[in-house]
């Protein structure tokens, strides 16, 4: 096949030099031990070279080694070794151990894994017990936490300001309790050579409000995170709200829609009795940035305020590439980042790259004359979903990651007799993107199918897809027996989860599914035990296979996930059914099947 | 390039003869061969006649692969060296870069053929990139998608769904 012509006299031209004319590969025949002649149809990645394996797994991360150690007893005995875990570790980790004030001992762990799962654990207390330690289970990557202790509290020291109390739920000896003050201003300083390199960092003041609050949400209130000495890239100021009803009454109606809002503005629970509050996040490149100051303070008010208490400033990191939400951050951070990071190449990098033939396609008009810049009509695509072609499929890009997400309309799905509108009728719903939906009227056999072309869709992204419905008044016969499910590639590639079955039960959201699901499956063994598969057993139920609220006044269920490569994988097919029981079904609403990236709620 | 065919112009390039496991000749130039540790370390040893390697772990498809990547990587240092010691500017080690990236974008069992040869022949960046390209390839997949991927048969006695 390939001959190399021995003569060649520079290695630029050598790549011409070789012929492929299927004859000048010469054939051995001098008594060579020959292999077989056949090659091995397919590679067994059971016998890799150990070395390999090792490699392989320390470039990976903590969880996938922990996934992969699931995957073959080969791959299980390399993902214990300690030379992969201590990659894992903190370079530092023989410092911070010995430097922890919990009596903790390097002897005492059988393994680095041990090790490395107790630093994940429960936070480890450092330096006279005002910070603390952890790292971060997926990655490995370093989190602290400074104590209020740590922290530079303005009025701290005064009793009738602040007061220093021991809380049980808190891993610090004691929390700051505000007494009374009207110049709140919080601040604490880290160290960037302490954190992980490379790492987006976000920074949390961790808090708890009590019952006899007040003054705290006011809306003036700034939480920032700068770097002392200019360099690096950091959030900079942004509002937040201390909003002690907030966990009281999440729902309640806000009246701040005139304010861009970022997550993490409001306060969120933590799991652990108390609550944070994000004031902002930087990156961290090789630690040489110098101290980080994070601070939260409110003084132009200027009004009395009490009933905080401050555990402590904390420090996590997020994991990110350079997303779109990196870049609204860093536009916030100066002038020159500003402009840049507005730039119609970097947004147009976030589009999708056929974002033209979207906008060409869409019913509204959307011309690029319309939007003065890349990043307007990056917002308008995660806006509103986009209505495409007749209008009976719509996209919308996923805000923080760019990637696409479609709702294939009622119209466009293959709903075994749908023309026949005594089994189905279409019907306008205002509280739907499209003209009209598919309300089943009455049937045996229900089966709702669509097959959606991988191309389409963004690269390199897990997907799910889930049916979008609505239960009328008077929906029977759907729950039990369960529906099959499936999402699988038309010829047999890629991976897809394959088939489930779901409960398309309507009550789901009124009764707690613990005791309703054995009761419910005793009565399909019961009714229909003949038809079961022996397949469906408690093991592999799972919380998708009920109907969920979508939060715009539909309900989904998810149909299974695919993982889609680089499109080139070809036609998924996804599909619900209950064909078998032939009893009758009425009363399910289709608006249509959506299709986004795992992981994403509506 | 035509000036290949005269030998008179410049003597002929030093060449070793690398055989494949089902038996074919390739010739290549000494420095492509010289890639693979495993040869440089023979050829220290040898007589210099010898010049003839049996590569019994190797197939010809992957064989000629192997080359392709020795060959372009010999080429690539050379006009980077040329452009570092004239001082102009190049893009050469990004571009080798994007080229590795396009390389090593194959199937999975040619990627494992590819990795086994690597390990082999001892090419140490042929066989980072193909880790690389593997552990990839591994990221943020379930244990039943990496055993579709990869072909491997569960034999761990844990069960994956008790575990999780």
């Amino acid at each position: 096949m390939l001959y190399f012509n021995t003569l060649a006299t520079n290695v630029h031209s050598f790549c011409c030099t070789y012929k492929k004319t299927g004859l000048t590969k010469n054939k051995k025949l001098k008594g060579l031990e020959m292999r077989s002649e056949k090659k091995m149809q397919e590679a067994d990645f059971y016998v890799l070279p150990e070395g390999c394996v090792t490699n392989i797994l320390s470039l990976t991360s903590p969880l996938d080694v922990c996934v992969l150690s699931l995957v073959s007893s080969m791959f299980k005995s390399a993902a214990d070794s300690d030379v992969i875990w201590e990659k894992f570790l903190p370079s530092n980790y023989k410092e911070i151990v010995s430097g922890s004030v919990s009596d903790l001992n390097l002897n005492d762990f059988k393994s680095k894994k041990e090790l490395y799962f107790r630093l994940c654990g429960d936070p480890i207390i450092l330096e006279g017990g005002t910070k603390s330690f952890q790292l971060e289970k997926r990655n490995g990557k370093k989190c602290f936490m400074l104590g209020a202790k740590e922290l530079g509290i303005a009025w701290g020291d005064t009793p009738q300001h602040w007061e220093w109390k021991s809380q049980p739920d808190s891993r610090f000896a004691e929390v700051a309790g505000l007494v009374c003050l009207c110049v709140l201003k919080i601040d604490g300083q880290i160290d960037t050579e302490m954190l992980s390199p490379n790492t987006t960092y976000a920074a949390y003041l961790v808090f708890k409000v009590t019952d006899k609050s007040y003054g705290l949400d006011n809306p003036t209130t700034e939480g920032s995170v700068q770097f002392v000495r200019g360099g690096g890239s950091a959030s900079g100021y942004r509002t937040v709200y201390l909003d002690p009803e907030f966990n009281l009454a999440p729902h309640r109606p806000r009246r701040r829609s005139s304010v861009t809002q970022y997550v993490g503005q409001l306060p969120s629970a933590r799991g652990d009795r108390w609550m944070e509050i994000e004031l902002g996040e930087f990156y961290n490149d090789q630690g040489e940035d110098g101290e980080v100051k994070m601070t939260l303070e409110e003084v132009k008010a200027g009004n009395w305020r009490t009933g905080l208490i401050v555990e402590e400033g904390c420090v996590t990191n997020i994991l990110s590439f350079t997303s779109p939400r990196d870049a609204c951050t860093s536009s916030l951070v100066s002038s020159t980042f500003k402009s840049a990071a507005d730039s119609d190449a970097i947004w147009e990098k976030f589009l999708p790259s056929d974002y033209k033939d979207i906008v060409s396609r869409s019913v509204e008009d959307l011309s690029t004359n319309k939007f003065a810049s890349k990043k307007e009509l990056y917002f308008r695509l995660c806006g509103d979903p986009v209505l495409l072609d007749e209008g009976n499929k719509s996209v919308n890009l996923d805000k923080k990651s760019g990637k696409k997400c479609f709702m294939i309309g009622a119209k466009e799905l293959k709903i075994t007799w749908s023309e026949t509108p005594q089994y189905w009728k279409w019907i306008p719903l205002p509280d739907s993107r499209f003209a009209e939906v598919a309300e089943l009227i009455n049937v045996c056999y229900l089966h709702i199918k669509v097959e959606i072309d991988t191309q389409i869709l963004s690269p390199t992204t897990t997907y799910a897809a889930y049916l979008v419905i609505k239960f009328s008044d008077q929906a029977s016969g759907l729950e039990d027996p369960p529906a099959e499910v499936s999402v699988k590639f038309l010829g047999g590639g890629g991976s897809a989860s394959g088939e489930r079955t779901v409960y398309l039960d309507p009550e789901c959201n009124r009764r707690p599914h613990i005791q309703y699901v054995p009761h419910r499956l005793g009565l399909i063994r019961r009714r229909f035990g003949h038809i079961l598969r022996p397949g469906v057993s408690s093991a592999i139920r799972y919380e998708g296979q009920f109907p969920r609220e979508r939060g715009d006044g539909w309900m989904e269920i998810e149909l299974g996930d695919f993982y889609n490569g680089q499109g080139e994988d070809g036609v998924v097919e996804m599909c619900l059914q209950e064909v078998k029981a032939g009893h009758w079904k009425c009363g399910l609403i289709v608006e249509g099947i959506e299709v986004r990236p795992k992981g994403i709620s509506t | 390039m035509k000036d290949s065919f005269n030998p008179s112009i410049e003597p002929p390039k030093k060449t070793v003869t690398l055989v494949s496991s089902d038996g074919y000749d390739f010739e290549v130039e000494e420095e492509v061969a010289l890639e693979s540790q495993v040869i440089k370390d023979g050829f220290e040893d040898k007589a210099v006649d010898d010049r003839e390697y049996l590569l019994f772990n190797v197939h010809s498809d992957t064989l000629e692969l192997i080359i392709k990547y020795c060959e372009k990587h010999v080429s690539s240092r050379k006009s980077i060296s040329a452009a570092a010691a004239s001082s102009s500017s190049s893009n050469g080690e990004e571009a080798l870069k994007e080229w590795d990236e396009h390389f090593i974008s194959v199937d999975t069992n040619t990627l494992y053929d590819i990795l086994m040869a690597a390990d082999y022949l001892n090419i140490k960046s042929l066989l980072d990139l193909a880790i690389q390209k593997v552990a990839d390839t591994i990221h943020g997949r379930s244990p039943e998608q990496i055993r579709k991927k990869f072909n491997i048969e569960n034999d761990s006695i844990i069960d994956p769904w008790a575990s999780e």
